[in-house]
This record gives C-alpha cells, structure tokens and sequence, in this order.
C-alpha cells in the first residue's frame, strides 16, 4: 500500500462512514442502522489508526510527502503536506474521538445525523492537518465550523441553539476577515501554496510588505479566534457549555487547538515573524490568568470547565508564539513548539475527562449548580455503576489537570514552564498553576458525600461503553505519565524536519519541580480552604450568567487586530 | 479601479454593522451576505485587472481575466449558502422556543432556563 493512500484515509474514510449511515438511512430496520452506524465508525477510526500505526515508522526516519490533490499543475493544484507535525495532530484527533464517539452512544446524542456529522467533523480535522493551501484551510476551517455549529446546536436545550447561533455568527464573520487576508496574500504572490506565498512574502518590500503583514494580521487573527484565545474567546463558554457533553469533551479537546498548529505551517516558512510570537505569547500568558479568574468566579459546572479551557489554550498559545519568537530552527524554538503540542496533547486528554465525568456526575445528581451538586458517587452506583469508574477516571484527570503527578499533565506543564522562563508571561503562568488547583478543587465537591443522603430509585443501566471510553482515556493519562520522557523524545524526533534537529531538554530537573509542585498545591488547599471556610468567594461570584453580546465580541475582534498592528508599525523591535 | 473599491468597502461596511448593531437576528445573517458578498467582489475585481474577457477558453479569447480568483469564489459562495442555510435553521428553532427574534428579548427569555 502506498504511503499516500494511508495517510489520507483519516480524511477519506470517515467521508466514507458518513455516507454508508447516510445511504443506509431510509432502507434499513433500527436494528440494522445501529450496526451500520458501528460499522461506519470502525471504518472511520479504528482502520486509520492501525493505518497511522504503519506511518509511525517512515515519520521517524522523516519520509516526508507532498502531493498535489488531482493531476493538476503545481500552481493550480491544491497542495497536501504529510510530515510529523500532520502525523501528530491526527493521531490526537483519533485518540479522543474514539473515546467521545463511544461515551455519546450512552448519553447522546442520539439522533442518527449525530453519528454523520461527527465523522465529516473527523475528516475535516485531518483534511485541515493536512492542508498546504491557504484556501483549502479556509474550506477545512469552514467544514469544521459548520459542522460544530450543528454539534452544538444538537443538544437538547434551547440555550444551546442562541451558543451556537452566536458562535456561527461570530466565526464567519471572522473568517471573512480570513479571506480578504487571503486575498491579500495571493494577490502579492499569485499563488495559494505555503511555500510560493512565504517566497514571494520574504522576497517583499515597502508598502508590499505591509499589506503581506497585515494580511497574515488577519489570518492570524481568525484563527486565534478558533482558537479561543483572550480577547477572542466570548464565544466558547457558551457554545461549550450548552453543548452536550460528548460534544463539549471533543471541541474542547481537540477543536480548538488544531487550526493553530495547522497555521504553523505557513508562519514557520514567513521570515520576520519573531515580534509576533512574542505578542501571541504575551496573549497566551494573559488569557491563562483571566481564563482561570473568570472560572473562579463560576459556580455552574460546565461554564466552569469551559472558562478553564480559555485559560489552558493560553499555555498551549504561550509556549507557541514563543517558539515562534525564538525561531523553529534554534534548539529552544523546536523544544518549544514540541512541548506545546504535547501540552495540547495532555489537556486534551484531561479535558475530554474531565467533560465527560463531570456531565455524567452532573446527570447523575441532576443539577449542574456547584453549591448544590453532592454525592455523585452514590448517585452514580444507585444508576448501576457498580465500580466507581467515573470518580476514579475523574481524580486522574483532575491530578491531570492541576499538574500534579504521576500524570501527563504534571509533566507537561512543568517542562513547559521551565522552557519559557525569561519571558515576562511565565509570571502569570505560575500563580495561574496556583490557582486551577483551586478551582478544580471546587469543582471536586460534585463527588463528595451528600449530608442527608437519600437514594432516589432509578432504573440501573448498562454502562459498559461508557466505562470503556473513560477507562482508554485513563489509562492514556497515567501511561503519559509514566513515559512522558520517551513521548517527548519522540514528539521532538518527529517534529525535528520542521527546525532544528536534537533538540533534547538538558538540566531539567523532576524532583525540584515535585518540590515546587508540592509547595503549589499547599498554597492551593491554602487558598480553598480559607476560601470555602469563609465563604470569601461567593462575594465574588457571577451573579448572573453572562451572555456574548456581538458589539463585545467584536470590539474583542478589533483590540486583538490593533494589538497585532503593533507588528505592523515596529516589526523590527522586541517586546 | 479607486470608485470600484471604495463601493466594495462601503458594501462591506453595511454587512458588518448589521452583524454587530442589527437587534433583529435575520437581519445579523443578511449582514453576513452583504459582507460575503463584498469580498467575492474584491476577488472577481482583482481578477479582471489582467484581462477583460470570461475565463473560457474559444476561438479568439485572448485577453482573460485570472481565473483562479473566480473559481475561488464560486467555493465560497457555496459555503456562504450553507453557513446562512443553518443560520435560517437556527433562528426557525430560536423563534419557535422564544417567540421572538430580537436577539435581547431571546437572551431574556433563555436566561430563565436550565
């Protein structure tokens, strides 16, 4: 088999799934559309990975591959790019969605089209890993929009349809922007290819060269909006939030981060762009501070674990434009940008968790409302659950999380942030470490015993998808954990064709960041015990839940826009 | 080529202030349009600057305009279709639950849920 048609078929075989559902759909009794719908997600995941399983080999030995979709020409054809960095982000998206897709059988949601447009959302993902074409990304991205805003919307509440109406309008909007800057861009070079616009782009002067910057400007910026970074974020606790929870463990496990490292292709190959790492790093290290205080302030427990994915996309978004800063080919810059998709990596893990334990406990005890939420463990035995899988899989993901080991998390983090020591985000990277701690210990009050316990009777169920699901994603967290050195050589040898080669982390040490990690936690259970003894917090409390309003989330659009003309003006100086 | 611009800039400006200022949720998703609209002009604009001619290939068509930009836009416009399409779908349900289209009274109305 030619390596070609194995690394397409993440993008090609869930097409395929997705149709076999589709066509099966009006002919077949329920009985047999079920078996369809399984046949078509084994198709769809199980196959690509034992096929991903094949690649691992020639993406060690850095086989690279570039085609051209079609027997097109060089500049018309659309042009796709398998290298590590492709390999990586499509193994993250099977390793959830497999999972996601088996805990959604259970909890929903159950409509058919649910199954449909998971694995066109699964094609994307790939298609957009894939992609070395700036109008294919603006396809991908759109595909991958559309089909979230039905995922969204799929839920049951009408809450969910005003989040996902809000996010449609929002990321369109924004990926209007996306086109005139690719417009921007084609018309400077007169081609759609990575490497021909980086051509012309470093070639460029003057007033050409600005209207190139300012057209990246705006690319960027569309995609930091996927990415919900601070200022650009307003959309997520919603749409997250409301969504149902299969659905809000995938967006924010996987969607958000993968549009940021699909754009790193084209930012590695553009000269000049060190100022602008910096001010994506600055933006990282802002939105992990403000993600997290604005988590803190929340009491409903989805909002709670979406304002947390603001502020986790921020390290990831951190230790990015700080590879982008220091430059990919320099040891620091290709370690950096490693760890960073790693750190994607581990939250994506833990959040998926975390979603999925948290809306099953939630459902359990039926309400989503910290102060009133208890004793989910019995709640969820009374439902048949006879080993405490979801408790268990929750503390993994919590110790995950919080950065505390024997997790993927703890490492994570911790290499990240001594890799980003000397830049003035790191401060806010530490008390924010701080301070998750103290918000997941809040959200870990679900799980304690109820003081008047009453059992209500409910019908016990089988829960054996379920159980699979959460237990594959814990056993990936702790085993993470156990081999973070070797995943991170690994990530690095892979990546290494994008920079520098041999990148490895000399004098970092694990036992004084246990040290550190333990005086953190200490301040933590500090923090949350005089916080929930004095009842401090509550003042602090949002009173009532905030909507997105549009004239916000675009004023959001427009100060990130500026904050990037900073680039524009001074390209030169550093910040 | 200065008037054509400035006529797509102030189009695209319409599009957008309806999508931030516009209460009316219908009228949000035909700012969208206008704006998409604009940017499909921009394109086909930029396209013709090489040549006057459709981009079909015949007998004595010589002077065509690029037709990369057009081919690009036809894309786009599909997927502008779809992206209103739900959008549409999306306010039917928003009206059905709340009764209403202006996107306060919707907050409103919502806010009491769980």
């Amino acid at each position: 088999m030619s390596i070609e048609s194995l690394f397409l078929s993440p993008v090609y075989l869930p097409m395929l799934g997705a149709a076999l559902i589709l066509v099966t759909k009006h002919f077949f009794t329920d009985r047999q559309r079920r078996a369809v719908e399984y046949l078509s997600a084994l198709i769809a995941f199980i196959i690509p990975l034992i096929a991903f399983i094949f690649l691992i080999k020639p993406v060690l030995a850095h086989h690279q591959v570039h085609m051209i979709l079609g027997t097109w020409e060089t500049t018309l054809g659309i042009h796709y790019h398998f290298d590590g960095l492709s390999f990586l982000l499509i193994t993250i998206n099977l390793l959830i969605s497999i999972p996601v897709w088996l805990y959604s059988r259970k909890t929903g949601p159950h409509q058919e089209t649910f199954t449909i447009i998971f694995l066109i959302q699964s094609a994307s993902i790939a298609a957009t890993s894939l992609t070395a074409d700036l109008f294919n990304l603006f396809v991908c991205l759109e595909v991958m929009g559309v089909t979230s805003y039905v995922l969204v919307a799929s839920s049951e509440k009408n809450k969910a349809i005003l989040s996902s109406f809000t996010y449609l309008i929002f990321s369109a909007t924004a990926m209007v922007f996306f086109l005139i800057g690719t417009f921007g861009l084609y018309r400077i070079s007169g081609s759609l290819a990575y490497d021909t616009i980086a051509q012309a782009k470093n070639m460029l002067s003057g007033s050409d060269l600005l209207v190139a910057r300012l057209s990246l400007v705006l690319i960027v910026v569309s995609v930091l909006l996927r990415t919900a970074v601070i200022p650009l974020s307003g959309w997520l606790v919603g749409a997250h939030s409301n969504a149902p929870h299969a659905v809000s463990a995938l967006l924010s496990g996987v969607l958000i981060k993968i549009p940021l490292f699909a754009l790193v292709r084209l930012l590695l190959l553009v000269t000049g762009t060190e100022l602008l790492g910096s001010i994506l790093a600055w933006a990282g290290g802002i939105s992990t501070l403000l993600g997290i205080l604005l988590a803190l302030r929340e009491h409903h427990a989805k909002r709670l674990l979406a304002y947390s994915s603001v502020s986790q996309i921020g390290y990831i978004v951190t230790a990015y434009g700080l590879a982008l800063a220091s430059g990919i080919e320099t040891e620091e810059g290709a370690l950096l940008l490693a760890l960073s998709l790693l750190y994607a990596f581990s939250h994506a893990l833990a959040k998926a968790t975390l979603f999925m334990t948290v809306g099953r406990a939630c459902d359990a005890v039926g309400s989503k409302d910290l102060h009133v939420a208890r004793g989910a463990l019995s709640a969820l035995r009374a439902q048949g659950e006879r080993f405490p899988i979801t408790g268990i899989a929750y503390l993994v993901a919590f110790l995950s999380i919080s950065a505390l080991p024997p997790t993927i998390g703890f490492w994570g983090k911790n290499t990240l942030v001594y890799l980003s020591k000397g830049h003035g985000s790191t401060y806010f990277l530490s008390i924010t470490s701080v301070l998750t701690i103290v918000v997941y210990l809040k959200l870990s009050g679900i799980f304690l015993p109820k003081k008047a316990q009453e059992v209500q009777k409910v019908e016990p169920s089988s829960t054996a998808l379920t159980s699979l699901s959460l237990i594959f994603l814990t056993i990936l967290l702790l085993a993470g954990g156990l081999w973070y050195t070797d995943l991170q050589t690994f990530v690095v040898q892979v990546l290494s064709p994008l920079g520098a080669t041999n990148a490895t982390l000399t004098s970092y040490s694990a036992l004084q960041d246990l040290l550190k990690t333990g005086f953190t936690t200490t301040i933590a259970l500090l923090f949350f015990i005089i916080g929930s003894k004095t009842r401090v917090e509550r003042r602090f409390e949002a009173r009532r839940e905030s909507t997105a309003s549009f004239p916000n989330l675009f004023f959001g659009f427009a100060l990130m826009v500026a904050v990037m003309a900073w680039w524009l003006l001074f390209p030169g100086e550093a910040l | 080529m200065v008037i054509e611009r400035i006529l797509i800039f102030l189009l695209a400006l319409i599009g957008f202030t309806a999508i931030v200022g516009a209460k009316n949720i219908i009228k949000k998703v035909f700012g969208l349009n206008i704006l998409n609209a604009a940017v499909v002009l921009l394109y086909i604009l930029e396209g013709s600057r090489i040549g006057d001619q459709a981009p079909i290939l015949g007998k004595g068509v010589t002077n065509m305009v690029d037709p990369v930009p057009q081919a690009l836009m036809l894309t786009a416009i599909v997927i502008g279709v779809c992206v209103t399409a739900l959008a549409l779908a999306l306010a039917v349900r928003l009206y059905k639950a709340t009764g209403s289209l202006e996107i306060d009274t919707i907050n409103e109305r919502l806010r009491s849920e769980h």
